[in-house]
């Protein structure tokens, strides 16, 4: 053992005598625990972050991710069980907490009005989201998303980013740009694995079916202690785990087409879910995809032009690239005994794209500038990227108080770019000692970029008792990024190879100080190999009740980040971003997050307030242009960030018409001393203000609904004049003069979209369909300004979003 | 109903306050445009000084700067420039006791409107070693064009220039047929000559290959050695329009090169077998 490692272990060693002290709960005379499930009414999935509180006092808890609950140390006796879960109505039920009788209790939420004994529907709740008990942290019901106006599919990511403290950016991607943070620095974790390329069809949809998740966490700052290894937010998806019915349902939109099937197997001791989704753009081609394929790529989903040196005529070519992506998601999972749940996940889910296209000519060649000929030209373009993952979990019920999942996961994320451009006939004009083509002739270009992350997590829960929650584990992650650049098939431009190991163990207590008060204090400590160094982060955050509507709220909490997204600019003609870990040159990134917030909340309507501050150290760009390409580690810069921004949320929860409006203010500059001589500039994604309202009307079957965003303009940097240059050869060469970095905005974004749904229900089914509207009024909203720096006057021109893009959608259930 | 109200009043509101223009060209100061080319052992004739243009000018001739004063210094001596006659915007010296050498520093000053504009350059050592693996190209006497075309793909058809690289430096390589009135190896080719030059590269040998060879007769092959700054102005060339850089330059206060060049000869002779 080296001395790092005894140093870890001395590190950690305070936890012992803290469990220790929480390992018995204290069973007090007129008190009994109440625990046991939160489950659908009608599937029987278990419901995870249910809240579960005594209606006669402030005590209060919230299920695990397995739908468990235990309220410690309740009164005997008759009392009141209020139980809230996004998406389901809220429930009250009487319960009798008999000393005399050690039982598990399920209870079982359901959307629609029930008519049952002891229970009261306390409201007609229909909510998107829901601001949890904690600050930054929400809960979204991926169910209710549907009634959302859509881009062509729902969207979790995109629904996201509706939310106050979430953006996307403009050029419409599903990205999330959490609280000035960059996609990159959210974790996103699916059933436990950790999902690196969260995105479809170049970012415009995020990977997840809807239809198989049950359940979204999102942390858009001062997270707990159980996470860690991201900079900025924590998007927690728990799948579906299937019900105790046999389900089939199906839908399609004007992009893909999706399926789900659960049942119960095993003699219904276990439950098999699985769902796919693909696309259909390979095979039918629909305007609204070509809008999509031309405002990501640029180029024309089917284009016919002239192409290529060609002298004397034009030659029309007619190239169709073929596009598609899928996802499959399938989940099985099962109780050995009453205190064991046992759950195996598998994701996959790949975006493809060929681009490859022939151009012959039977009877007369093309010719180079040399005068050769040639009738033959092959472009061999192939992109794909896309998830493998699978995760383990078991969970088990060792004590009425204590929970304990041990999950063991393995992720890989792959992205391949191939190009090959072959002439038959021509002739390459030079070659330098490597091989590598110069002047006219094919070239090759390939990318590849791989992440294998192995992980293994043991997550406890204790409820020590009504004042002390505790909850403390380990997460020991193996990382392999590899990422190679090539041309000519074997030249290697950059071929970074790196393998990493990170051991943390976190523990943190949950003490209710009183009615009125609650504090949740924790530590994460890290060991990273790369760095040979331990990395302490600790995090506080309370809640305080002002009244019993008005509550104050704040986290702080420090974080490092182990792997960065690099931002590769297309050098290479590809959408090369690529994973890499930190190591002694990459530092690990840092950051430090504070929170503060107010939030009013009765049973109709929500109103909160949150200002955040947040630092960033040891950001990473990435560049290959300009840089001595002798030593890679040229390529990178590094810097620091701050972001802060205040956010506002007016929520009607309840009614016919429901809705939100949220604004936030903010502010994220970024300094890197080697990049624009050292002086601060906004962030790529800084928006200072940003408006969202969400509306949806509910009327019989029939549901309404709509949204608008208004935003402040992305910030770019502008060339401001040109010039030119003689080289020796006598070529004049034209050059920009470039202004401040980010000192320009693209004009302000704003878009209202609207969706019409019906549903439609009987004893065998029920479906939805409905008519979404993206950008009804076709506002031009700009995606970024390009630059024809080859020709004078330079031509400048936007890059728009899309416009007015209807689409329509069905998804039948049958029963 | 309120919240109803407030919804659309607060959308229209807002719609109407988004729909702003702004103008995408940005027109902006003049800044000082500096092309300084020294060759070593070579007069000093080629300095060039101009001024930046609007983005949107039609023009493709860059203002030029005939009334700069401009110092060359070498061992700490100061050599005043004269502007060469005519709207050129080009500067020479005009005495004799100024000559660059393999491994000399050499600055600039120029003084222009108030503003002092410097940079630095090293005259660079001429390449080592430069050679050809053949000195005399024996081309077939084709009567049948798609025989030579057909002899020109091989892929072995190639002169190779060579020179010592121990320290991993730059260089490019100039073609150009010399002689007077060159014959064409075939009437496909035209009578105009063509001066090739290739990108900067970091290498030590570079084949040339047929294409390039278009006439018969002597030509010369040339070997530059080039400094960095030389170097950066082809990789500047790369812009990504989302996300623009300034061009790198080792002008301060000022934009442009200043740069120096030290080369070797060979001669190569191109004749029908």
């Amino acid at each position: 053992m080296n001395q790092a490692k005894a140093n870890f272990l001395k590190h950690i060693i305070w936890l012992v005598p803290l469990l220790m002290n929480f390992t018995v709960g204290q069973a007090a005379d007129g008190v009994k625990d109440i625990q046991g499930y939160i489950k659908d009414w009608y599937t029987g999935e278990r419901l995870p972050y249910a809240n579960i509180g005594l209606r006669e006092s402030s005590q209060g808890t919230s299920s695990n991710v397995d739908g468990y609950f235990v309220l410690a140390n309740a009164p005997t006796g008759l009392c009141s069980l209020q139980v809230n879960y996004i998406g389901y109505e809220s429930k009250i039920i009487a319960y009798n907490n008999n000393k005399l009788i050690d039982e598990l209790i399920t209870i079982e939420l359901k959307s629609n009005v029930m008519d049952m004994d002891k229970v009261e529907v306390v409201a007609d709740a229909y909510e998107i989201f829901r601001p949890a008990e904690n600050i930054s942290q929400l809960s979204i019901s991926p169910r209710e998303l549907s009634i959302l106006p859509s881009f062509g599919e729902v969207d979790i990511f995109r629904s996201l980013q509706l939310l106050p403290g979430i953006s996307g950016v403009s050029n419409g991607k599903a990205g999330l740009y959490i609280r000035g943070g960059t996609p990159d620095q959210n974790m996103v974790i699916l059933d436990g694995m950790t999902v690196y390329h969260v995105d479809h069809m170049f970012g415009m949809f995020s990977a997840f079916n809807p239809d198989a998740i049950k359940d979204v966490q999102v942390y858009k700052g001062g997270f707990p202690s159980k996470y860690g290894g991201r900079l900025s937010g924590i998007v927690e998806l728990s799948g579906k785990t299937g019900g105790d019915r046999k389900q089939l349902s199906f839908g399609a939109n004007m992009l893909s087409a999706n399926v789900l099937f659960e049942t119960p197997v095993f003699d219904d001791n276990a439950r098999w879910l699985f769902s796919g989704r693909r696309s259909y753009t390979d095979i039918l081609q629909s305007p609204f995809y070509n809008g999509i394929y031309t405002l990501i790529t640029g180029d024309e989903a089917a284009a016919t032009g002239s192409t290529g040196d060609i002298r004397g005529k034009s030659i029309a070519q007619e190239v169709t690239p073929s596009f598609y992506y899928y996802d499959l998601n399938t989940k099985l999972s099962f109780n050995p005994t009453n205190k064991d749940f046992i759950s195996l996940s598998a994701y996959a889910g790949k975006d493809l794209l060929d681009k490859s296209q022939d151009l012959e000519l039977p009877d007369r060649g093309f010719a180079t500038t040399g005068g050769e000929q040639f009738s033959t030209r092959t472009d061999e373009n192939l992109t794909d990227w896309g998830n493998l993952g699978t995760s383990a979990k078991w969970g088990h019920q060792w004590a009425s108080r204590g929970f304990t999942n041990f999950l063991v996961s393995g992720t890989k994320y792959n992205s391949n770019y191939e190009r090959e451009l072959s002439i038959a006939g021509a002739s390459v004009v030079g070659v330098d000692s490597s091989g590598a083509s110069r002047g006219l002739g094919g070239f090759a270009q390939d990318e590849y970029n791989t992440v294998v992350d192995l992980t293994a997590k043991l997550d406890n829960q204790w409820q020590v008792n009504q004042h002390h929650k505790v909850e403390f584990g380990t997460n020991i992650s193996s990382i392999q990024t590899d990422y190679e650049a090539l041309i000519a098939d074997s030249i290697s431009l950059l071929d970074i190879h790196s393998q990493s190991l990170s051991t943390a163990l976190y523990a943190q207590d949950n003490w209710a100080l009183g009615p009125l008060l609650d504090i949740t204090f924790g530590l994460r400590s890290t060991y990273y190999d790369q760095t040979q160094q331990f990395y302490h982060t600790p995090r506080l955050s309370f809640n305080y009740k002002l009244s019993q509507n008005l509550k104050l709220q704040g986290a702080w909490g420090q974080y490092y980040q182990y792997i960065n997204n690099i931002t590769n600019e297309s050098v290479l003609q590809g959408s090369n971003d690529f994973w890499l870990t930190a190591d002694e040159n990459i530092l690990p990134g840092f950051s430090e997050h504070s929170v503060l917030g107010l939030t009013y909340a009765n049973s109709g309507y929500l109103f909160s307030v949150e200002g955040y501050y947040k630092t960033l150290n040891n950001l990473v760009e990435f560049s290959r242009r300009f840089q001595d390409n002798s030593d890679y580690m040229n390529y990178f810069f590094f810097g620091s960030g701050v972001s802060q921004g205040v956010e506002f949320l007016a929520q009607k929860k309840t009614g016919a018409f429901t809705g939100w409006l949220s604004y936030t203010i903010s502010n994220v500059e970024n300094t890197f001393p080697n990049m624009a001589e050292g002086v601060s500039f906004p962030a790529n994604h800084d928006r200072p203000h940003e408006l969202k309202l969400m509306g949806s009307y509910e009327r019989g079957p029939w549901n309404f609904s709509s949204t608008f965003i208004y935003s402040s303009g992305n910030p770019y940097t502008a060339p401001e004049s040109q010039y030119l240059l003689t080289m020796l050869d006598g070529e004049d060469l034209s050059y920009i003069h470039v202004g401040e970095k980010n000192a320009y905005r693209l004009p302000d974004y704003h878009r209202l979209d609207v969706s019409l749904s019906r549903n439609f229900e009987s004893d065998s089914y029920n479906w939805d369909a409905g008519l979404s509207i993206y950008n009804l009024y076709n506002h031009d909203n700009v995606s970024f300004r390009e630059y024809d720096l080859d020709v004078s006057p330079i031509i400048v021109s936007d890059v728009s979003m899309l416009g007015f893009t209807p689409t329509l959608f069905i998804k039948a259930n049958l029963k | 109903m309120r919240f109803y109200k407030l919804f659309y009043s607060l959308a229209i509101f807002i719609l109407i306050m988004g729909c702003t223009e702004v103008s995408p060209l940005i027109s902006e100061e003049e800044l000082v445009v500096v092309r300084a080319y020294i060759y070593a052992g070579q007069p000093i004739d080629d300095i060039q000084l101009s001024l930046t243009m609007p983005l949107d000018t039609d023009t493709t001739h860059a203002p030029p700067i005939n009334n700069a004063q401009i110092f060359l210094i070498k061992d700490d001596e100061r050599y005043e420039c004269e502007s060469t006659s005519g709207d050129s915007g080009y500067y020479h010296y005009s005495g004799e006791d100024l000559l660059f050498s393999a491994g000399d520093s050499c600055g600039i000053e120029i003084l222009y409107a108030d503003e002092l504009i410097t940079s630095q350059t090293v005259v660079p050592e001429n390449p080592q070693a430069v050679s050809l693996n053949q000195t005399t190209m024996e081309i077939p006497d084709f009567n049948d064009r798609a025989a030579m075309i057909e002899w020109r793909q091989a892929g072995d058809n190639e002169i190779e220039v060579t020179w010592d690289n121990p320290g991993n430096d730059w260089y490019y390589v100039n073609l150009i047929n010399i002689d007077a009135n060159p014959t064409a190896i075939d009437s496909w080719f035209g009578s105009a000559l063509q001066d090739f030059v290739f990108p900067p590269i970091n290498d030590d040998s570079f084949a040339i290959r047929l294409p390039f060879i278009t006439h018969l007769g002597n030509h010369r092959i040339t070997v530059y050695k080039v400094n960095q700054e030389y170097v950066d102005l082809y990789e500047s060339r790369e812009q990504d329009t989302r996300d623009l850089n300034e061009p790198l330059t080792n002008i301060n206060n000022g934009l442009g090169v200043f740069s120096a060049f030290n080369q070797t000869s060979v001669t190569l002779n191109v004749k029908l077998q």
